[in-house]
């Protein structure tokens, strides 16, 4: 507000302005005009006096009485104005005079007719002395106008009309032109009151005059704007600040649930490394151990799918698949924890076959995800129902259980990120709250929709998942059956990393398999390794000091001496752009850690089976 | 002079000590006495301008003014050549030469030069009849004429009768009675 002017003042000025000039202009032009009167007045005047002068000295100027000539002009005596007045004779002599110093000017002879001369304020009047026809001479007379003394005055009460209506016009003003800026002081006052308070709620009564109407509707409806977006934004820094404590509490779930394995995994290492341990022990040890590290895996797998399809960057590979396949599957999957928990599983699938477009794997995962989900949050003992059937294009699974169900409040919320519904009895894995959210994802790449149905808390409730159907199968769907490594010669297989735990633990793996297999640490020695011993195979990690993967498979793909040489990439790097950058370098495949036995058996086998029966058969 | 008495600067009252010794040098200059005849017959037109003859005097509006000249021969034939130079007057104007004993039927104004027994004849016949008769002796007025020129400090003037106007049914001007040197009034 500083430094301007204000719209009253301006306004005001303004107005007043041109009053002035208006004032100005008409005074003026009245003064002009009185002036102009005045004049034409007092030429009138002169002549008329000098007319009736002139007649009357007539007689004295036809019979020469000089002194009668003088008497007649001293009429003329008693008005100051008057300078000089004289008689002329009709040959231009002066015949009397009425002067007091300055003598009368000799005539000219066109002045002996009847006109008047101005010069600045100075007035002559020649009027001619005629009688009976006869020219007798000329009468003159001579007088000063005070343009100033006759106009002054009536000047001075101009003016003063003028300042008076001018102090008028300021006054009705000042009453009028609250009309004007009254709702615009409105606006600017609210304008001031929500940048001062923050209320976007303010409004500012609306205005009969157009224009100023137009600047209120625009500025409430600003403030409507404004009103919705502050909301808005409201509303999103409160969901940013929930997601963030959600992604908190999951942090800390999570580091809890990665933790809980690994007290059963250290227990059990040192049990199997106890001297004293029986076989049953150790064979015990074993088990508990693959289970806790099983399940880690699986905790992981999820995080990285559900990172995967937050991202955009998960993709599946969708095939005809059987339904009823798939749902075997997932119960196979689901079946150890339902039955830890003693629920009675029963499981109905059409009879004739429904083929389903979509990635069994992912499928298999989140029916098993629901199956799980169900016997989690079933107290033990409870029932869990597995319903597959054909509603016209759709497959449709449902999963119904008999456990805490869902309170409606929480049941839009079932597949957000991050919600986890508490869970009053302390089951021995609560999961990370992640499990709905990434079948919803994987369900949605699908093409299908997932629905979660409970009439409310102790209820139970049931999910359900519609998938679009496809053509039925050509072959069968190649994949995870074929884990088992077929028969065929055993494969010499490289295996390089500088985790030297993770080299010999897979190394040991693929000895199991019967396969011939060799270890190294860096690049430079799985370049020179796999360039002397020539393997069938060579795992090769990329994060290795030295020569990384990326460079050792250059290099190797560069030499004839590793030309039949299958290339796999092990990286901790799952993104799109790594497995990329791999196959660029000259990988034929690329795993990411950790690296899941089965999936690298069956790749192994597939590997065998080329070798030993020339091209893939691909039975089972 | 004008009503300026105060204030009269030097040069001023020069001024007015010069115009006062002037003026009456030049009227004189104007009328010399030489040529008296020429103002009388000046006059003579003059005073047909502020007489009022009664409508009886003309027979019709058109009707000459007619002047007589009786006994002055200068004075009509400089009358004479005055009015033959006068146009476009409301009605024409006519000089007269008369001789004694001459008819003043159809005359306005008479001029008779002379004096004494010649005068208060011409008088006597124009008595009760329309006509200005105008003279010049030194006791015209008692001889009964209207107007009588006199010559006062070297200049022509005239004295009035007010019984003679009356009985000859003419009005005369108050601006030439103003100018007489003497008014008589009625007996």
């Amino acid at each position: 507000m500083s430094g301007g002017t204000s719209l009253r003042r301006t306004l005001t000025a303004v107005v007043l302005a041109t009053t002035l000039v208006a004032l100005l202009l008409s005074t003026a032009a009245l003064l002009a005009l009185e002036f102009t009167n005045q004049r034409k007045a007092w030429i009138d005047d002169l002549g008329a006096h000098a007319e009736v002068l002139a007649a009357s000295s007539a007689a004295a100027l036809g019979f020469e009485d000089v002194a009668a000539a003088r008497e007649s002009l001293s009429v003329l005596g008693v008005r100051p104005e008057i300078d000089a007045a004289a008689v002329y004779q009709a040959d231009g002599q002066l015949f009397a005079s009425l002067s007091a110093g300055e003598s009368p000017p000799r005539l000219a002879p066109e002045e002996r007719r009847r006109h008047h001369r101005v010069h600045g304020s100075t007035l002559e009047v020649f009027q001619p002395i005629e009688r009976n026809g006869e020219r007798l001479g000329t009468f003159y007379v001579r007088a000063r106008f005070d343009a100033f003394e006759r106009v002054g005055a009536r000047a001075a009460l101009l003016i003063g009309i003028a300042l008076a209506s001018l102090f008028f016009a300021a006054a009705v003003f000042g009453r009028l032109q609250h009309a004007i800026t009254g709702p615009i002081l409105g606006v600017a006052q609210a304008a001031r009151e929500v940048a001062a308070r923050k209320d976007y709620g303010l409004r500012v009564p609306p205005s009969d005059i157009l224009e100023v109407g137009l600047l209120v509707e625009a500025f409430n409806g600003m403030l409507d704007t404004l009103q919705k977006e502050m909301a808005e934004r409201h509303r999103a820094e409160e969901a940013l600040r929930a997601g963030d404590r959600q992604k908190d509490e999951f942090l800390a779930t999570l580091a809890h649930e990665l933790r809980n394995p690994l007290a059963p995994i250290r227990q059990a290492a040192m049990l199997a490394n106890a001297p004293r341990a029986t076989e049953a022990q150790r064979q015990w040890s074993q088990g508990v151990i693959d289970r806790q590290v099983r399940h880690m895996a699986l905790l992981l797998d999820d995080l990285l799918d559900i990172s995967r399809i937050t991202r955009g960057t998960l993709q599946i590979r969708k095939v005809p698949t059987e339904l009823a396949a798939v749902v075997a599957s997932a119960v196979e999957t689901a079946q150890p924890l339902v039955d830890a928990r003693g629920h009675a599983l029963s499981v109905d699938v059409p009879g004739e076959p429904v083929t389903l477009e979509a990635d069994p794997l992912r499928v298999a995962q989140v029916l098993s995800n629901l199956l799980a989900n169900a016997a989690k949050f079933t107290p033990p003992g409870g029932r869990i129902e597995v319903a597959a059937r054909r509603e016209g294009a759709q497959a449709v699974v449902s999963v119904t259980d008999s456990g805490i169900g869902i309170e409606a409040a929480s049941l839009p919320k079932v597949f957000d990120m991050f919600t986890q519904l508490r869970v009053e009895q302390g089951g021995e894995n609560q999961g990370l709250g992640i499990g709905l959210a990434l079948s919803k994802g994987l369900v949605d790449l699908h093409g299908g929709t997932i629905e979660a149905f409970s009439a409310g808390a102790g209820t139970g409730c049931r999910f359900e998942v519609r998938l679009p159907l496809g053509a039925p199968p050509h072959a069968q769907a190649p994949g995870a059956a074929a884990a088992a490594p077929g028969p065929g010669p055993a494969l010499r297989i490289l295996v390089a990393d500088d985790n030297r735990d993770a080299a010999e633990s897979l190394a040991a793996l693929l000895g199991i398999d019967g396969h011939e297999v060799r270890v190294v640490y860096d690049g430079e020695a799985a370049l020179s390794g796999a360039l002397a011993w020539r393997p069938h195979a060579a795992l090769l990690d990329i994060g290795m000091p030295g020569l990384t993967g990326l460079e050792v498979a250059v290099r190797l793909r560069a030499s004839e001496a590793a030309a039949g040489c299958m290339l796999v990439a092990i990286s901790g790097w799952g993104q799109a752009q790594d497995k990329a950058r791999a196959l660029a370098a000259g990988f034929d495949h690329h795993f990411t850690k950790p690296v899941d036995p089965a999936r690298l058996a069956a790749l192994l086998a597939g590997l065998q089976a080329a070798r030993g029966q020339g091209p893939a058969p691909q039975g089972r | 002079m004008g009503p300026r008495p105060a204030g009269l600067s030097p040069l001023r009252l020069a001024w007015a000590l010069l115009v006062a010794l002037l003026v009456p040098a030049v009227a004189q200059g104007q009328s010399p006495t030489a040529n008296i005849n020429v103002v009388k017959a000046a006059y003579l037109y003059r005073f047909t301008g502020y007489v009022e003859w009664p409508p009886t005097a003309f027979e019709s509006p058109a009707s000459p003014l007619v002047i007589g000249v009786a006994g002055n021969e200068a004075v009509y034939a400089e009358l004479a050549r005055l009015v033959a130079g006068r146009t476009g007057l409301a009605r024409p104007i006519r000089v007269r030469k008369l001789a004694s004993g001459d008819e003043l039927g159809q005359l306005h104004v008479l001029f008779a030069a002379g004096s004494g027994s010649t005068l208060g004849e011409w008088a006597q016949r124009a008595q009760d009849l329309p006509v200005l008769v105008v003279g010049d002796a030194y006791d015209g007025l008692e001889q009964g004429v209207a107007l009588n020129f006199v010559v006062t400090g070297q200049r022509l003037r005239f004295e009035a009768s007010r019984a003679a106007f009356d009985r000859a049914r003419l009005k005369a001007s108050a601006h030439l009675l103003a100018l007489a040197t003497r008014v008589t009034e009625s007996r």
